[in-house]
């Protein structure tokens, strides 16, 4: 599925995440050079740091949740995951985000996988 | 389809219809500021964004600023006056005299106001 592709992962991914990418053929680099970004939590150090580089500022990078992997795992496909739904944005604009607009979709499926979880 | 994506979703929005082989990290948030048709929630993330990021911007700016203007004064500091101004006066006969002049006026009266 990720074959080619390089991936950070913040240290809020569970490990879980991180097998599958390398079990479909994608591989682990640093932030500065990977073609996705994954972090569970904006507030967690490694994922504030990136929010504070120029690269964000100059809108050259966007972390996702790795909720999108987990959804790819389970529909066993990439093309039928919008990626765009899964952008963890700064704290701050969480925020203000869910004021007007509720909850953010790895939000649902925070649920999902806690069930997922126990049940294995 | 996800509850979000049918709450929400634009038939033609950028941030909805792209798949992870067409977008990544790097070039997601272009592809979105360049799409004309975001669903809501999509435009609030880039209007929200937006206004951090040039704030951000604004900051990192102010800092480089800041640290430039550190450095200069540190240099200015650390070498002695007589040495200073005869620096300037050196780089004024290498250019021309009313410019150095004028900085030796700019600077004496600089140190000037400081000292009172
Ligand atoms: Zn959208």
């Amino acid at each position: 599925m990720f074959k080619k592709k390089t991936a950070w992962f913040s240290g809020s991914v569970r490990r879980g995440i991180r097998s599958f990418w390398v079990s479909e053929g994608g591989l682990i680099s640093r932030w500065k050079s990977a073609d996705y970004l994954f972090s569970d939590d904006a507030t967690c150090h490694d994922t504030k740091r990136i929010f504070d580089t120029d690269d964000y500022a100059r809108d050259r990078v966007t972390v996702f949740h790795s909720a999108f992997l987990s959804a790819c795992q389970v529909r066993n496909s990439v093309k039928s995951v919008p990626i765009g739904h899964y952008v963890l944005p700064p704290f701050s604009v969480q925020k203000e985000l869910k004021a007007v607009i509720g909850r953010f979709i790895w939000e649902h499926d925070k649920s999902q996988q806690g069930e997922q979880r126990e049940g294995s | 389809c996800t509850p979000l994506s049918t709450a929400h979703s634009h038939p033609r929005c950028a941030g909805c219809m792209c798949s992870a082989e067409e977008v990544d990290s790097r070039v997601f948030s272009a592809e979105l500021r360049s799409c004309q048709y975001l669903c809501d929630f999509h435009l609030h993330l880039l209007q929200t964004e937006n206004q951090l990021k040039t704030c951000l911007r604004q900051h990192r700016a102010l800092r480089g600023h800041l640290v430039l203007q550190w450095t200069v004064t540190r240099l200015i500091e650390g070498l002695e006056w007589d040495r200073t101004g005869g620096l300037i006066l050196g780089l004024g006969l290498v250019w021309d005299w009313e410019w150095s002049g004028q900085l030796m006026w700019e600077f004496l009266s600089s140190t000037v106001s400081e000292k009172q």
